[in-house]
């Protein structure tokens, strides 16, 4: 009974950590709509700051306090908001999840650079060594503080929601911001206050979480997985079942360190998994969301083109075979994964872009999919891709399955709580039976892959390897934009546009839903399969949520809808992103803001970077003759660097000057072309104006002809 | 931002596990000696073979007791990938330019850049200069620089990656031999042409430390706690380790792995480890978490009779986070610690190359020693080649030494068989910095050696089928030419 005693009482001071943080993260999605992944993120650099003033500088505990926490963590919150969330009215789930998890990404870059990480920072706690008797245990004054400010964190929240003007319009402004509005509330400033307040909480918990930890960016702003948990037991919105939820992980994760046997090879790694195993049930249990439509969506994603396709298919595959005949082995083996992790975000596209469904798990079915090809493709069988595809399929379904009444962001934290299960638990034991089937995971370390052999054809090299990859690339490429043009893919819109419409329509969406699950964790298993040949040999470790984070937030910031996106995912982080940080530490810093950065400035473009790429090369794609000749031009170069008549690098500047002349020459004899055609007042081509392209400056200049405006005033004025 | 985030939590546990295969230390300023009975080293340690020529009188490029390991001489001729009349150009792997930790094994590098500056200044191996190429991992592209350095390198020495099991097929394919300072993978411990100058081993484990426990602490190895991260690489160590008690008769009452990731709190820990009545526990981790663990055991004031922890937790971390409740905490190294460098000469050597090669460097950081040690193993069996630098002769040469201790550096190791060592210094964790503690009796130098001290354990599931072989890939040792 003591023991119980005392494993109750440690849960209760682990409860009071997770409540700080749960309603934190509460308070930021019911006043602004917004799941920060940043939360935690905020409190570590609080922390960090804390440190600064009071071990790093010396100054006394109050100032520090007042320092971080009432001047620092609000004014972290207010730039965030003024700076990052403004743009964000009117976007997506995916785009608002993948800027919060850039913000995250981005403080952890900006710690890093602050605080140099490979040294240690001793941080004590408050009234460091000083203990209050509690029935049968001990508990340190900083934990009996620790609870104590969750107590008040939940007393004051509830009063500040409820009881006060700013807070009812808090809440008021998620409910409907125009109505609001319309009160005479002026949502910017709530929107202000909220995440002052936000930021204020996290800097909280961090300052208390960081002393009985150690002072490490990483980890620390990775901790709220588990009060995430907590947060979905108040469906993001109540504060007492938040805390009801904190109290019921915290008893968990005590009572599992106090009773889980360790000799259990299963179990042993069970605990660590515990709060996101948690997370999932709570998440199948949390009430239906209302089927809500957004008033109108910002992210606009034509259908690809058949042109399109063939020139992206063969481009793509055009590129392998010039990068495998004049690059060495080295840079091969190095831009490897353009292709085969472009698979992987290549899946994103169906499921995020088309769907609209979120999905954080691609890289752990890629994993899944590596698992198959080293125990099923030994010797080179065909059959270890085949299962690959089909194992990552079976388990997307399974996700997919418990989780399809879920969408937008309880679906997003489902996967990642899978993901995170996967590799912080499943990923690790060793072989075991389910039924009839026996399961190999990763065993103790890495498994080695044999390259596949198809057709009597030996992938074995890492030029070979990069070439299928390429060529497995563009037909999964086509499949999406097949898919798309289907009846499949076009219910797969409807549902992302609008799933009430859909439901109203009678359509019945749980099939698409799983079955878009299903194809793109099946993509993403052959993805990770290619991938796990070209290393050779696989360890869990490659196939981690976190791993697989900058994957999701490039496709995004690509702009999902897209096929293109996939390939921009691709050669932007195994492509670009290593080939410049080889320039010197100075670049690989800066890119290791990459995504951050990208994620951020997605809230000024929620369509993505490919869309403005595609618009500006358009005069190149439509002009037959330019085109033709920059392909020719292009061969010949290629032609003399294979006939060895000068280096890569000159190759790559001559290629480089083609394009770019090409480019100028189709904009100028497009120019040309459109003021010759200005004469002619052709209406027609103004049907798809705004739908399908962006107006442009001519065309309005048409309306405002076409309407005569100035004569009708100037007969008014007469 | 590749990997940047990835990484970042793996890199920490496996650092830790990487620490752990190779011993080592890094101590701080406060560290004090506090070994009384210890005295300088025997100088009888071997030197490979054939490296008694130069008898340099001034002891220019004589390191610890190893004499003439660089001098001038007439060697010439391009006698194989990157040898040259008067160059060696030789490749180090690391990890230095992983950007979720910046600098990581870093000394590996800097050991390697004083060991070249300082062997070219006595005049080279036989009169050829050593070139370093730093060849830089960034934890995630070992087999590119694996692939680079079969073309251009001659051997990769005194380096090492965390993900060292890509990149084994290649090496072993382009023959290219490695003499490393410490080898993570189970894959790479079992692959062909590598000489370890510190040998790891995948069935025998380093007992001396536990062996001390059992004598000085006989009442409390009857409640024995472990516990380990959960982490593929760290649960193989504390498989091994329960192996090993178990053997040594020691009872379990407690076990349990934490994730670096999650914990929100010790406490839990703490407390489990008191209600199960634990008396010593062996912990594998890192040592920062470790500080954490040692506070949480103060706040519910529970004393453990001992700790056993790795060599990497001999770090100056685990005292300025742990500060006063760092008590009972013990390790063993096999290589010298820093701390006693005014009783072993060549850790007084190696440290005074770096005050004056490279004073900035990470002079006592653990790797370093295995390092310069694979350095010194090299230099040795290039010079017992003479003219003829090839990959076969240095290998061979490399991989024939008995009796090795690189000069001083660290315990009697056998590149040869690969055999572990059959030495160990134990270690206490103070909280005012490490000290050899005073009951500990050496038998040999500053080390305890004795057959006892190296257990039979059982290899874990898993762990034994890596390792690319020359037969795997198709080849014989008499293709290494």
């Amino acid at each position: 009974m003591d023991k119980f005693l005392v494993f109750t009482i440690v849960g209760l001071t682990l409860s009071g950590v997770y409540a700080i943080v749960a309603s934190g993260l509460v308070l930021t999605y019911a006043t602004t709509g917004i799941f920060n992944f940043a939360h935690g993120a905020i409190g570590m650099f609080v922390a960090f700051a804390y440190w600064q003033f009071r071990f790093g500088w010396g100054w006394p505990a109050p100032i520090a306090l007042l320092l971080a926490l009432g001047v620092l963590a609000p004014a972290i919150g207010l730039v965030i908001d003024r700076v990052i969330m403004r743009g964000l009215r009117g976007t997506g789930e995916a785009t608002r999840l993948v800027v919060s998890i850039s913000l995250m990404v981005g403080l952890i870059a900006l710690a890093n650079i602050i605080w140099e990480p490979s040294r240690s920072r001793p941080m004590s706690t408050f009234f460091q060594g000083r203990r209050i008797k509690v029935f049968v245990t001990t508990i340190t004054y900083h934990q009996a503080i620790t609870i104590l400010v969750a107590l008040v964190v939940a007393a004051g929240l509830r009063w500040l929601l409820y009881r006060t003007r700013s807070g009812v319009s808090m809440r008021a402004n998620v409910d409907d911001g125009t109505l609001t509005l319309l009160n005479g509330a002026r949502p910017s400033r709530i929107a202000g206050l909220s995440w002052a307040v936000g930021g204020f909480l996290a800097g909280v918990g961090g300052v208390l979480i960081a002393p009985t930890l150690t002072l490490e960016s990483g980890s620390l702003s990775l901790l709220i997985i588990n009060a995430y948990a907590a947060a979905i037991f108040g469906r993001l919105r109540s504060i007492p079942l938040t805390f009801v939820g904190a109290i019921v992980i915290g008893l968990t994760e005590g009572y599992l360190a106090g009773y889980l046997p360790g000799d259990n090879r299963y179990l042993a790694a069970f605990r660590p998994a515990a709060a996101v195993l948690i997370l999932f049930v709570a998440l199948l249990v949390v009430p239906n969301p209302r089927l809500r439509d957004r008033n109108h969506i910002r992210e606009f994603f034509p259908a690809p083109t058949v042109p399109g396709m063939a020139l992206m298919a063969g481009g793509v595959i055009i590129a392998a075979v010039v990068m495998v005949t004049t690059l060495d082995t080295v840079s091969v083996t190095s831009y490897g994964p353009v292709f085969s992790l472009g698979i992987v975000a290549l899946s994103l596209v169906p499921l995020v872009g088309f769907a609209g469904q979120i999905s954080l798990a691609q890289l752990s079915f890629a994993g899944i999919g590596a698992l198959a090809v080293a125990h099923h493709g030994i010797g080179g069988s065909p059959l270890g891709l085949v299962l690959a595809a089909v194992f990552a399929a079976v388990a997307g379904m399974l996700v997919a399955l418990p989780v399809m009444r879920l969408s937008g962001i309880y679906l997003a934290l489902a996967t990642a709580a899978f993901a995170v299960a996967l590799d912080r638990w499943l990923f690790n034991l060793p072989d075991f039976d389910v039924g009839p089937v026996h399961v190999s995971v990763f065993r103790s370390g890495s498994l080695n892959v044999d390259p596949i052999t198809v057709l009597g054809l030996d992938f074995d090299s890492p030029e070979s390897l990069m070439v299928l990859s390429a060529v497995a690339f563009a037909a999964v490429a086509v499949l999406i934009a097949g898919l798309r043009w289907s009846r499949f893919g076009r219910q797969l819109v409807a549902m992302r546009d609008s799933e009430a419409a859909c439901a109203t329509f009678g359509l019945n969406l749980i099939w698409p839903r799983v079955g878009v699950f299903a194809l793109s964790a099946g993509i993403a298993g052959v993805g990770g399969g290619l991938y796990a040949m070209q290393l050779g040999s696989v360890a869990p470790a490659r196939f981690d949520l976190l791993t697989g984070l900058p994957v999701f937030i490039v496709v995004v910031v690509g702009g999902t809808g897209l096929v293109g996106s996939g390939l921009f995912a691709g050669s932007m982080l195994f492509g670009v992103l290593p080939f410049t940080s080889g320039f010197g530490p100075v670049f690989a810093k800066i890119n290791s803001t990459f995504s951050g950065l990208a994620g951020i400035g997605l809230g000024r473009n929620p369509s993505g970077a490919v869309p403005v790429f595609a618009r500006a090369v358009r005069p190149l794609r439509n002009d037959v003759l330019v085109l033709g000749s920059m392909g020719a031009a292009m061969a010949v170069v290629y032609a003399l660097r294979l006939g060895d008549a000068f280096a890569n690098w000159t190759f790559a500047v001559l290629i480089g000057l083609v394009a770019v002349v090409a480019y100028v020459a189709a904009v100028v004899r497009a120019r040309a072309e459109s003021s010759g055609d200005a004469v002619v007042a052709d209406l027609h081509d103004l049907d798809w104006a705004g739908i399908t392209a962006p107006w442009t400056p001519q065309q309005l200049a048409r309306v405002e002809s076409g309407l005569d405006l100035d004569s009708v005033r100037q007969a008014s004025d007469a | 931002m590749h990997s940047r985030l990835p990484n970042r939590r793996v890199i920490a546990a496996l650092f830790a596990v990487l620490a752990l295969v190779a011993s080592g230390c890094r101590s701080g300023d406060d560290a004090e000696t506090g070994a009384s009975d210890t005295s300088v080293p025997a100088t009888d340690a071997g030197d490979g073979d054939g490296s008694d020529t130069a008898d340099d009188p001034a002891g220019v490029g004589d390191f610890g007791d190893l004499e003439g390991v660089c001098g001038p001489g007439d060697a010439a001729g391009a006698t194989a990938t990157g040898v040259t009349d008067d160059e060696i150009k030789v490749g180090t792997i690391s990890d230095a330019g992983y950007t979720g930790r910046p600098g990581l094994n870093q000394e590996l590098f800097d050991a390697g850049k004083v060991f070249t500056q300082w062997c070219n200044d006595a005049g080279g191996i036989n009169g050829r200069t050593i070139t370093l190429v730093e060849r830089d991992a960034k934890l995630t592209e070992y087999k590119q620089r694996i692939t680079e350095a079969c073309e251009q390198d001659f051997m990769l020495v005194g380096g090492g990656g965390v993900f060292d099991d890509s990149g084994q097929v290649e090496r072993v394919s382009c023959l290219l031999p490695e003499i490393p300072a410490y080898q993570a993978s189970s894959q790479s411990r079992g692959s062909a042409l590598i000489a370890n100058p510190v040998p790891p081993s995948l069935d025998e484990l380093q007992a001396v430390a536990m062996r001390y426990l059992d004598e000085r602490f006989p009442e409390s190895t009857q409640d024995v706690g472990f516990l380990t991260g959960t982490f593929a690489s760290t649960v193989f160590i504390d498989a091994q380790l329960q192996d090993g008690a178990a053997d040594l008769g020691w009872s379990k009452v407690y076990e349990a792995q934490y994730n670096p990731a999650v914990e929100t709190s010790w406490t839990p820990f703490a407390q489990a480890i008191k209600s199960a009545g634990t008396r010593g526990l062996v912990y594998s981790g890192e040592s920062e978490n470790l500080a954490a663990l040692l506070r949480a055991l103060d706040d519910i004031d529970y004393q453990l009779d001992w700790l056993l922890a790795g060599s990497n937790a001999m770090d100056v971390a685990l005292i300025e986070i742990g500060g006063d409740a760092v008590r009972n905490v013990f390790m063993a190294a096999t290589v010298v610690p820093s701390f006693l460098a005014d009783e072993n000469p060549a850790t007084r050597q190696y440290l005074d190359l770096f005050e004056q090669y490279l004073p900035d460097g990470r002079d006592e950081a653990g790797l370093g020693y295995n390092s310069f040690s694979a350095w010194l193993l090299f230099a040795q069996a290039v010079k017992s080649c003479d003219s003829d630098v090839t990959r076969g002769c240095v290998f061979n040469a490399a991989k024939s030494v008995e009796d090795w201790t690189g000069g001083g550096l660290h315990a009697p190791t056998h590149p040869a068989t690969g055999k572990l060592t059959r030495c160990g210094i134990i270690v206490e964790a103070t909280p005012t910095g490490f000290e050899v503690p005073d009951d500990f009796e050496a038998n040999d130098g500053l080390f305890a050696c004795s057959e006892d001290n190296v257990v039979a354990v059982t290899i874990p599931e898993g762990a034994a089928d890596g390792g690319v072989t020359l037969e795997s890939v198709g080849l014989t040792i008499d293709d290494l030419e």
